[in-house]
C-alpha cells in the first residue's frame, strides 16, 4: 500500500467553533438534520471551578484494519491502495448496519442512498494525493485539524503533547495533541 | 366520432381552465373584478364555494373582502409572517429546503422542451406553483387544440407531457403544499383554493392514468 | 365503479372550470409563461455542467460586511459551495482559505424559502400583520410625501434610522443622507463597541489595552471578551493560539468557560455586570502593594494621587462578595497583572457595552493597563508594527459632514452642527464632535424609541428600520411594540419578515448582498494589497432591491438626486474607486478579487514605543485621566446631573450583593452572549446548517444548580426576572457558576426545514431581552449602554405554561 493517510486533532487549539461540521455538509450536499460525517466531541472534566474542556473534531479513523470493511456482505466497502482512505459505494450498501455494530468508534451514518461517512472529500473532487486538504482541514480557522500521511502527521504531533484520544485493534489513522 | 371528440375538447377546455384558475389564484390576489367573477359562477363546491357564498352580492362592498384575501395571499405566499408557505417546489423537495435546487433546473428544462420559457421581468424561481400549473394549462389547450384539429400525434404528445409533469413534478409536492395552505390560510379563500387544488390533483392522477 | 368515478370526476373539473371560466372573463390569468421562439428552444438540461467561481465578501457576520473575501462556487446557476479565498489574505494570511460555521452556511441566506420579494404596504392596524402588496413607486412616493410633510411641520430632525450592527450601509449612504435630509438622529444601539471606544477614548486617548504584537505579549488578559463568538475567522483566535503556544499566559474573566476561554491559564468565573467591583480591586492591590510603573504615574499620569486615595475601599475582601470570586483569585489576578509584563488587555461587549457601568469599568481596566507601564511597549497594549502603505489607495465615501444644519441652540452652546437637535444623545451632547464620533451625532437607539412615548424632548415621527429588528436588538419588546404602535411613520428594508414588520407602514424587500455587485472592499498587508468587489451570484429576488439602490431610491424620491448621484450607485462607486487605478468593470470582472504583490520591498517594521506625546495629545493636560477631567463636573448624558471624575462600582440594577432582598426571591443572575458563532444577533436562526447546532432557545446552568430545582438537562424551564419571564432548554454546563446562567437573544425565526418553530420575543417567548431593567435612569450616565443582566428564580416548565 502506499501512505496511510489520515486526520489529526490539535486540541490546544480547537475552539469548538463548528467550522469543520458545517463545513463537510455544504461540500458534500449533505441535507441539514441527517447525517454528520463530522463532529466536534467535547471531553469535560472535573467540576466548577475546576473545570475542563477538551475539544476533538472527529471523523471516520480510516482504519488501517478496518472493522467495517471486514464486515459488510455486499462488499460495498474498501480500502485505497494509494493512501488507505476507506470508502463505500452506495451503490452496493444494502442498509444492513452491519458496519456500525462493527466500527468500535461509531462512525457509520444511514440515508435513504445507503451507508454514509467521511471519504476526506474524494467524493466532492478533492484531490489528496496532490496535497489538498479535505474542506473541514482547509476551513479550520485555528488550524487545529489536520490532514495527510499519518508519519508526517506524527511529526507534527511531535511537537506537542500527544494524547491518546482513540485507539483499538482496527488502528485508526487519528491522532490528537 | 364527432361526439367522443367534442367531448374530448370539452373535458380538455375544463382542464385548461381549471389550471389556469388555480394558478392564477395563486399568482396574485384576486381583484374586485375577479371576486365578483367567481362570485357570479353557480359553483359553489367545498370551502371555496362556502367562501363565495359568503361574498357581499353588492360588488361595491367587496373592497374589504379583496383587502383580506389580499392581506392573507401576502401572509401566504408574500414572506409576510412568522410563517409564511414558500410555493415553489424546490423548498418542497430539496435536500436543503430551499429555493432554486433541482426540481427548479429540472421544469426549467421542461417547460423549454415543450417551447415555453419565463415571461421577461418576472424574476422568481421557475417552479413556482403558479408557473407549474400555467404550464398544465398550456399543455391542456394543446390537447384541446390537437382534439379540434384532429391531429393525434400532437394530442399523444400534449397528454404524455401532461402525465409526466403530474406524476414527476406536481404530485411530488403540492399535496403538502395544499396542507400547509389550508393550515394556514387566514381566509376561505385560499383553504378553498388549496383543497381544490388537492382534489384536482387527485382527479387528475386518475384521468391521466385512464 | 370506474365510470362512476370517471363521471363523478367528469362532474368536478366541470364545476372548476366553470369558475376557471368566469375568472377568465375578470381577464386576470396569470402570465408566468410565454413562449420560446423556435430557434430559441433547447433541450435537455439548462446550462453545463461546468462550475464558475464567484467573489463575494461574506455577509454571515452582518449584511455589508468586507472581513472575509470568499470563494462562491457556482454550478447550473445555482451557489453550491464556498470557501475563504486565499488570495485575500483572510484570518491569518495569504493562504488561508478559512471561514467560520456561518461562512460556510452563507448559500443558505440567498435560497432563504421565506424571502420578502414584493413591497408591501399596511392595510389593517399596527401589530394585525395585514399587508398589501405595492409597488416601489408607490410606496417611495408614500414614504417622501410623509418625510417631507414631517421635516416641513416638525422639522427634519423628527426622522431618525435604526443602526444594525457596524453597517456601511449606514456608515455611508445612510449618514450621508441624515446630512442632507438634515436629521442628526443615527440611533446606534448603545450596546455595542462605540461605547467602549468612548470610554478608552476619554481615558487614554489614542493609546490601546489589546496588545498588537502578541507574540511579545507575557501575560495576556481576557476581559469579558469572546472573538470565538464575534470574529472568529478575523485573525485574533488563531493569534492568541500561537502566542499560547509562544508561551504567553492567558487569564479569561468571563462567566461562562467558552471556546477559547477553555485554553486560558485561568479562567475567572466572575458574576456578570460586576466587572467594575473586580477592576477597582485590582487597582486598589496593585496600587497598595507599589507594583505600578512610578515613571509613568509620575510623568504620564492626571490625578493619580487622586486615584490611589479613591481606590483604597476597594479590597479584595469588598470585590469578592460583589463579583462571587475567591478573595485569593482576585488577588492573584491583580498580583500577576501588576507583576507581569509586558501585559496587555482585551475587553469586550459584555463589560463595557451592556453594563449600566460600564464607562467606569472601562476605565479602570484601562487604568490597570496604563499605571502598570503596559501602555505603548512592545507586546503591551497598542504599540502594532507599522503595516507598509497600501499598493493604491481608495477615496474614502464622503458623508457631507457640513450639509447637517447649525441650529442657533448649537452656535450659542458650542455644539457641533446638529448635536442640539438630538432626541436622545448617546453622550453627552457637549462630548460629541469631529475627533469623538465614528461617523456623526448619534442617538441611542431605546432611549430614542422612548421619546415616541414621552415626547420628551420631542417625539420622533418617523422612523426606517433596515436591517435591524428593534424586538431583537434592544431591551423590553413590549415597551417597542408600544412606541411602534404610536409612532407616526414606520418603515423597513429587510430580506425576511421580522417580528417589527407587524408595526410598519411599509416593508420594502431587500436583496442580499450576494445579489448586488455594490460593495467592494480591501485589505492590506505586508504581501500587498487585495481589493475585490461583490459579483452578482444572482438576480435579486423577485422585486427585492439592494441595501444601496434603496438608498438612491429613497433620495431620488426625496429630491436630493443631486446629492445622490442621481440614483446611478455605479457612479458613487467609481468616484470611490477614482485614482486607484482600477475600474468598477475591473473589479466586476475579477472572479477571485485582485491581488497586488508588494513590490517596494517595505516590510512591517517595529514602531517606535512610548509615543506618549502624540496618543495623550487629546487628553486634559496631556495626560492618562486617572482623576477624569474630560467628563468630570460635566453633564450627563441626560442632562440631569454631573458625571464623576473617579471611577465607581454601581452594578447591575438587580444584583446578589446589591439588592440582597430582591435576591431573596430571584437568586440566580442572568446574562446573555452578545454575539454567537452560529448566527448574527437575532438573525440567521434560521438557516438550517446553523439552527441544526442550536435546534432549541438555551440557557446554560450548571449541573448541580439544576438537579436542585429537578431540572435535568434538556428540561425546558421557567426563568423569571423581576421584568419578565421566558420559557428557555437547560443545558447543562459545568464551566459556569452554580450562581449563574447564560443564553442568548433572539430566537423569532423558525427553520421548517428542521421542524423547529419561532419562538415569541414577549413574555412567554424565549428571548431574554424581556428579563432584564430598562429603566432610562439606570442606564450609563456617559454613554447610555444598559445593563444585561438582573436576578432570576427558576423552575422546571409545568403543562400549559
Amino acid at each position: 500500500m502506499g501512505k496511510q493517510y489520515g486526520f489529526y486533532a490539535d486540541t490546544s487549539r480547537c475552539i469548538k467553533c463548528w467550522a469543520c461540521e458545517v463545513a463537510c455538509k455544504q461540500w458534500n450536499d449533505i441535507k441539514a438534520g441527517t447525517v454528520s460525517r463530522r463532529k466536534v466531541h467535547e471531553i469535560d472534566s472535573g467540576t466548577f471551578p475546576d473545570t475542563h474542556r477538551t475539544f476533538v473534531s472527529m471523523s471516520c479513523m480510516h482504519c488501517e484494519k478496518p472493522a467495517c470493511e471486514k464486515v459488510c456482505p455486499a462488499g460495498a466497502i474498501s480500502k485505497r491502495e494509494q493512501d488507505g482512505i476507506v470508502t463505500v459505494d452506495k451503490d452496493k450498501c444494502i442498509g444492513c448496519h452491519y458496519c456500525f455494530f462493527a466500527c468500535p468508534f461509531g462512525v457509520p451514518e444511514y440515508t435513504e442512498a445507503g451507508m454514509d461517512k467521511c471519504d476526506a472529500c474524494l467524493g466532492n473532487g478533492v484531490k489528496i494525493d496532490e496535497g489538498e486538504k479535505p474542506h473541514c482541514v482547509a476551513t479550520c480557522p485555528t488550524k487545529a485539524l489536520h490532514f495527510g500521511p499519518m508519519d508526517e502527521l506524527r511529526e507534527m504531533q511531535a511537537q506537542k503533547t500527544a494524547k491518546n484520544v482513540v485507539s483499538d485493534s482496527t488502528k485508526p489513522s487519528f491522532i490528537a495533541s | 366520432m364527432d361526439m367522443v371528440c367534442s367531448e374530448g375538447v370539452s373535458l380538455a377546455r375544463d382542464r385548461m381552465l381549471t389550471y389556469q384558475l388555480l394558478s392564477s389564484l395563486l399568482f396574485s390576489e384576486p381583484t374586485v373584478e375577479m371576486l365578483a367573477a367567481l362570485r357570479s359562477s353557480p359553483s359553489r363546491e367545498g370551502k371555496l364555494g362556502e367562501y363565495l357564498s359568503e361574498l357581499p352580492e353588492d360588488d361595491a362592498a367587496l373592497e374589504p373582502a379583496r383587502v383580506d384575501v389580499a392581506a392573507d395571499f401576502a401572509a401566504l405566499f408574500l414572506g409576510m409572517s412568522a410563517n409564511p408557505v414558500a410555493p415553489y417546489e424546490s423548498v418542497y423537495t430539496s435536500p436543503e429546503r430551499l429555493l432554486m435546487q433541482d426540481a427548479r433546473d429540472e421544469v426549467l428544462a421542461s417547460y423549454r422542451q415543450n417551447g415555453f420559457r419565463q415571461a421577461e421581468g418576472l424574476h422568481l424561481p421557475e417552479d413556482h406553483a403558479a408557473t407549474e400549473l400555467e404550464f398544465m394549462a398550456k399543455l391542456c389547450e394543446r390537447e384541446m387544440m390537437g382534439l379540434q384539429e384532429g391531429d393525434a400525434m400532437a394530442v399523444g404528445e400534449a397528454r404524455a407531457a401532461q402525465a409526466a409533469f403530474l406524476k414527476d413534478h406536481l404530485m411530488v409536492w403540492m399535496p403538502r403544499f395544499c396542507d400547509d395552505v389550508q393550515a394556514r390560510a387566514a381566509t376561505g379563500l385560499y383553504a378553498g383554493v388549496a383543497e381544490m387544488l388537492a382534489q384536482v390533483l387527485a382527479a387528475e392522477a386518475e384521468e391521466l392514468e385512464a | 365503479m370506474g365510470e362512476e368515478r370517471a363521471l363523478s370526476r367528469r362532474a368536478f373539473i366541470a364545476s372548476t372550470a366553470a369558475l376557471g371560466a368566469a375568472a377568465a372573463v375578470a381577464g386576470t390569468a396569470a402570465q408566468t409563461l410565454t413562449a420560446y421562439a423556435e430557434d430559441d428552444k433547447k433541450m435537455g438540461a439548462t446550462s453545463s455542467d461546468a462550475t464558475e467561481i464567484k467573489h463575494a465578501w461574506c455577509q454571515m457576520c452582518g449584511p455589508a460586511k468586507t472581513a472575509c473575501s470568499t470563494l462562491c462556487h457556482i454550478k447550473d446557476g445555482r451557489w453550491v459551495h464556498v470557501e475563504g479565498n486565499p488570495e485575500a489574505g483572510n484570518n491569518y494570511g495569504r493562504g488561508s482559505k478559512t471561514l467560520c460555521a456561518k461562512g460556510n452556511a452563507a448559500m443558505q441566506v440567498l435560497y432563504d424559502p421565506a424571502r420578502l420579494t414584493h413591497p408591501m404596504k399596511r392595510v389593517g392596524e399596527k401589530g394585525e400583520g395585514k399587508f398589501e402588496r405595492t409597488t416601489w413607486d408607490e410606496a417611495y412616493k408614500a414614504i417622501s410625501d410623509k418625510l417631507k410633510e414631517q421635516k416641513e411641520k416638525y422639522g427634519p430632525e423628527s426622522y431618525g434610522v435604526l443602526s444594525p450592527q457596524a453597517y456601511q450601509v449606514l456608515w455611508t449612504l445612510g449618514r450621508r443622507f441624515l446630512n442632507v435630509h438634515g436629521s442628526p438622529n443615527y440611533m446606534h444601539s448603545a450596546i455595542c463597541a462605540l461605547q467602549r471606544a468612548a470610554s478608552k477614548k476619554i481615558c487614554l486617548g489614542n493609546a490601546d489595552c489589546d496588545p498588537g504584537q502578541l507574540d511579545k505579549t507575557k501575560l495576556y488578559v481576557i476581559w469579558g471578551a469572546n472573538p470565538e463568538n464575534s470574529a472568529i475567522n478575523q485573525g485574533k483566535p488563531n493569534a492568541r493560539l500561537d502566542a499560547i503556544e509562544r508561551g504567553t499566559k492567558v487569564i479569561d474573566i468571563r462567566p461562562m468557560l467558552d471556546g477559547l476561554g477553555a485554553h486560558a491559564d485561568i479562567w475567572v468565573p466572575i458574576r456578570p455586570g460586576t466587572d467594575g467591583a473586580l477592576a477597582l480591586a485590582v487597582l486598589n492591590h496593585i496600587i497598595t502593594n507599589d507594583l505600578y510603573d512610578h515613571d509613568f504615574t509620575t510623568n504620564w499620569c492626571n490625578g493619580f494621587d487622586k486615584l490611589a486615595e479613591h481606590v483604597k475601599p476597594y479590597t479584595s475582601d469588598w470585590a469578592a462578595n460583589i463579583t462571587g470570586l475567591p478573595k485569593e483569585q482576585i488577588e492573584e489576578v491583580a498580583h500577576l497583572m501588576g507583576t507581569t509584563k509586558p501585559m496587555g488587555i482585551l475587553y469586550g461587549n459584555g463589560i463595557g457595552d451592556q453594563q449600566n457601568d460600564g464607562n467606569w469599568t472601562c476605565i479602570a481596566i484601562c487604568l490597570i493597563e496604563a499605571i502598570t507601564g503596559n501602555l505603548d511597549i512592545a507586546g503591551g497594549g497598542g504599540a502594532k508594527k507599522t503595516v507598509p502603505k497600501p499598493m493604491f489607495e481608495t477615496k474614502k465615501f464622503d458623508i457631507l459632514t457640513d450639509r447637517l444644519p447649525k441650529s442657533a441652540e448649537d452656535e450659542e452652546k458650542g455644539y457641533f452642527a446638529g448635536i442640539s437637535k438630538l432626541v436622545a444623545p448617546e453622550t453627552p451632547r457637549w462630548y460629541q464632535n469631529p475627533k469623538t464620533w465614528e461617523s456623526g451625532p448619534n442617538s441611542a437607539y431605546f432611549k430614542a424609541l422612548m421619546s415616541i412615548l414621552t415626547e420628551n424632548p420631542y417625539p420622533l415621527r418617523a422612523v426606517l428600520g433596515q436591517a435591524s429588528n428593534p424586538f431583537g436588538a434592544t431591551r423590553q419588546p413590549k415597551k417597542i411594540a408600544e412606541a411602534l404602535k404610536k409612532l407616526d411613520f414606520y418603515f423597513v428594508h429587510d430580506t425576511h419578515w421580522n417580528t417589527s414588520c407587524d408595526y410598519a407602514d411599509y416593508v420594502l424587500p431587500a436583496a442580499t448582498h450576494y445579489e448586488c455587485s455594490q460593495q467592494f472592499g480591501t485589505k492590506n498587508t505586508p504581501a500587498g494589497t487585495f481589493i475585490a468587489i461583490n459579483q452578482k451570484i444572482a438576480e435579486p429576488l423577485g422585486e427585492s432591491r439592494s441595501d444601496w439602490d434603496f438608498y438612491m431610491g429613497l433620495a431620488q424620491a426625496m429630491g436630493y438626486g443631486d446629492d445622490f448621484w442621481n440614483g446611478d450607485m455605479d457612479a458613487c462607486l467609481s468616484e470611490q474607486l477614482d485614482g486607484s487605478g482600477f475600474t468598477l468593470e475591473d473589479l466586476r470582472a475579477a472572479n477571485q478579487g485582485i491581488f497586488v504583490a508588494r513590490t517596494d520591498g517595505a516590510k512591517a517594521e517595529e514602531p517606535t514605543y512610548q509615543n506618549y506625546e502624540k496618543l495623550f495629545a487629546d487628553l486634559p493636560n496631556g495626560k492618562v485621566q486617572c482623576y477624569n477631567e474630560w467628563i468630570g463636573g460635566k453633564p450627563n448624558n441626560t442632562e440631569t446631573g454631573a458625571l464623576g471624575y473617579l471611577p465607581e462600582y454601581v452594578g447591575p440594577p438587580e444584583s446578589l450583593a446589591g439588592t440582597p432582598e430582591l435576591a431573596e426571591e430571584y437568586p440566580l443572575v442572568i446574562s446573555d452572549v452578545h454575539a454567537y458563532r452560529l448566527c448574527n444577533h437575532s438573525y440567521y436562526v434560521g438557516v438550517p446548517y446553523l439552527r441544526e447546532l442550536q435546534p432549541y432557545p438555551w440557557v446554560k446552568i450548571n449541573p448541580a444548580t439544576a438537579k436542585k430545582y429537578g431540572i435535568e438537562d434538556g428540561d425546558w424551564m421557567k426563568v423569571e426576572s423581576p421584568h419578565g419571564w421566558v420559557k428557555l432548554r437547560a443545558e447543562y454546563k459545568e464551566g459556569i457558576s452554580p450562581e449563574v446562567l447564560m443564553t442568548r437573544r433572539g430566537w423569532w425565526q423558525e427553520c421548517e426545514e428542521l421542524g423547529l418553530p419561532a419562538y415569541g420575543c414577549f413574555d412567554g417567548g424565549s428571548d431574554s431581552t424581556v428579563l432584564y431593567d430598562s429603566t432610562i435612569e439606570n442606564f450609563d450616565p456617559f454613554h447610555s449602554a444598559m445593563s444585561k443582566q438582573t436576578l432570576v428564580k427558576i423552575s422546571k416548565l409545568e403543562e400549559g405554561e
